[in-house]
């Protein structure tokens, strides 16, 4: 299978430049794209799944090109934006029937369709209760449904987890997987690390236009060598140091409080240098 | 694998209308037994006049509701960014699914008036047999190009209310041809066929500006 070829994309809106010569290439599996809220993230998504067109740059998959055919780009696409707030009067099934007729989905196809992809997200017994009456979790989980109807060959899924509980959020992170094992591109948008660091193999980051791709999540953790320093301080030293230097993580312990500090000097002299976590990678990142 | 026809089922259309599918009928379903009880009282025969003008005013307009309903997903919900994203055909998605609710909207129009007409001496002419559905197709496609542009329920509604009540209490001065009550309060500075004329063009104009909008994408997701 192809890569998914982005080169040199930029976006504005008025005078506000989203995303500025974003270039990136996706291998196929699970691609995670990280970055804070506000980053263009939502947007790089929408051009992807051809809702916005691009101000420069091209996007190429399989021998399309976005900007001369995205009725075929459409149809070898499955998406599920941050918001999934359709049909809530109509069955999941209905739902799916929905959207599998607008995807060109065959009538003798679709029900055997639909039952595949139900049992895929494991919301099969609740194939004829009403959308309106389903969790966030289960909403979301009918929302990869949709996106996996017609064994699309990339998927696109912004901000999943956002508003999960923990318990759904690691179901579907677990779904997410086991999609990317499936000879695809699942691409994936999100501000939170944990989901990244749980399930991809390819990384970007995207802040203020700009994206940077890492080929794993250790290799964005190394961003934060000799940055990241481990200490233990009293409650009036833990104020200096937070006005001082940023503060990643604070626990209390029996010594005081144990802290995790971004830094490119030596805070104190207690102060030890500790291996980076992706979290810390990525801080160190969208901060320099 | 891949279907020529991406019309989503007609049962999903109109469950996912919600409220507005019930409302016009309600509306029709009131109006017509307002012409048996009230104008008729019971037992005299019915005329053709007063059922025109209940009908016309109150039932025609109201495929506004349904035209409005099969298109607030697009416009006016969280997921219409997933729908904006689906490869649709515009000219099905858009015209053909109009199409398809008006002429079932007209379907329980004739039915409706057909049925109140049984009570009446008078019989339908050939005005009385194309003009009202001529009438909800204008309707019907204003709506269309309305709720795209708008992207609006509420916005929607209004300026369809606006146009009608205006239209009405104007007799259409402002109108021109395009005057969609003429078969319930007839001009006589107006020809059938100058009102058929204009009604057309305006719904093929409204039809055009819609299917234009439906494939600007960009500024729907907005």
């Amino acid at each position: 299978m192809d890569h998914l070829k982005i080169d040199s994309l930029s976006k504005s809106f008025k005078r506000h430049r989203v995303l500025n010569q974003v270039s990136l290439e996706i291998k196929p599996g699970l691609f995670g794209l990280l970055g804070p809220n506000g980053a263009g993230k939502t947007t790089f998504m929408r051009i992807i799944a051809t809702i916005l067109r691009p101000d420069e740059g091209e996007i190429r998959f399989n021998g399309i090109d976005w900007s001369k055919n995205p009725d075929q780009v459409r149809k070898m696409l499955g998406y599920l934006p941050q918001d999934f707030g359709l049909f809530r009067n109509i069955t999941a099934r209905e739902s799916l029937e929905y959207i599998g007729s607008l995807k060109g989905i065959p009538k003798n196809h679709l029900y055997f369709e639909i039952k595949k992809v139900l049992e895929e997200v494991n919301l099969q017994e609740y194939e004829n209760k009403k959308v309106g009456g389903f969790s966030g979790g289960m909403r979301r989980r009918l929302g990869i449904a949709q996106a996996i109807l017609g064994e699309p060959q990339l998927i696109m899924v912004d901000e999943p987890t956002a508003g999960l509980d923990p318990e759904e959020r690691i179901r579907f992170r677990n779904l997410l997987k086991r999609l990317g094992n499936q000879n695809r591109i699942v691409f994936l948008s999100t501000h939170i690390v944990e989901d990244i660091q749980a399930t991809c193999e390819q990384i970007a980051v995207l802040n203020k236009g700009k994206a940077q791709i890492f080929n794993s999540t250790s290799e964005l953790a190394k961003i934060a060598h000799d940055k990241v320093w481990k200490l233990t301080v009293n409650e009036d030293e833990f104020n200096e140091i937070e006005k001082n230097y940023k503060v990643i993580s604070s626990n209390m312990s029996e010594k005081g409080i144990d802290l995790r500090i971004l830094s490119n000097i030596k805070p104190n002299n207690d102060a030890l240098s500790v291996e980076p976590s992706v979290e810390e990678g990525y801080l160190t990142w969208i901060h320099q | 694998m891949d279907s020529p026809i991406k019309l989503p089922p007609l049962l999903t259309d109109i469950k996912a209308m919600e409220w507005n599918f019930y409302l016009p009928i309600f509306v029709t379903i009131i109006s017509t037994s307002y012409v048996y009880v009230v104008l008729a009282g019971w037992n005299q025969p019915l005329l053709f006049s007063e059922i025109k003008k209940t009908l016309g005013l109150w039932s025609i307009p109201c495929v506004s509701f349904w035209t409005i309903g099969l298109y607030k997903n697009l416009v006016d919900s969280d997921g219409k960014e997933l729908l904006l994203a689906m490869p649709y055909k515009v000219m099905q998605y858009g015209f053909i699914r109009t199409l398809r609710m008006s002429l079932i909207y007209i379907l329980f129009f004739y039915t409706c008036l057909l049925i109140v007409l049984l009570f009446s001496e008078e019989n339908m002419t050939m005005v009385d047999w194309i003009l009202p559905g001529v009438n909800i197709l204008f309707f019907s496609f204003l709506s269309f190009v309305i709720i795209l542009a708008s992207k609006n329920i509420a916005i929607s509604y209004g300026l369809i209310g606006v146009y009608s009540s205006t239209n009405f209490i104007t007799y259409g001065s402002f109108s021109g041809w395009v005057y969609p009550f003429y078969w319930s309060l007839p001009r006589h500075d107006l020809q059938f066929l100058q009102v058929l004329m204009g009604l057309i063009l305006a719904t093929f104009v409204c039809i055009v500006l819609g299917q234009w909008i439906l494939t600007k994408k960009e500024y729907l997701v907005k």
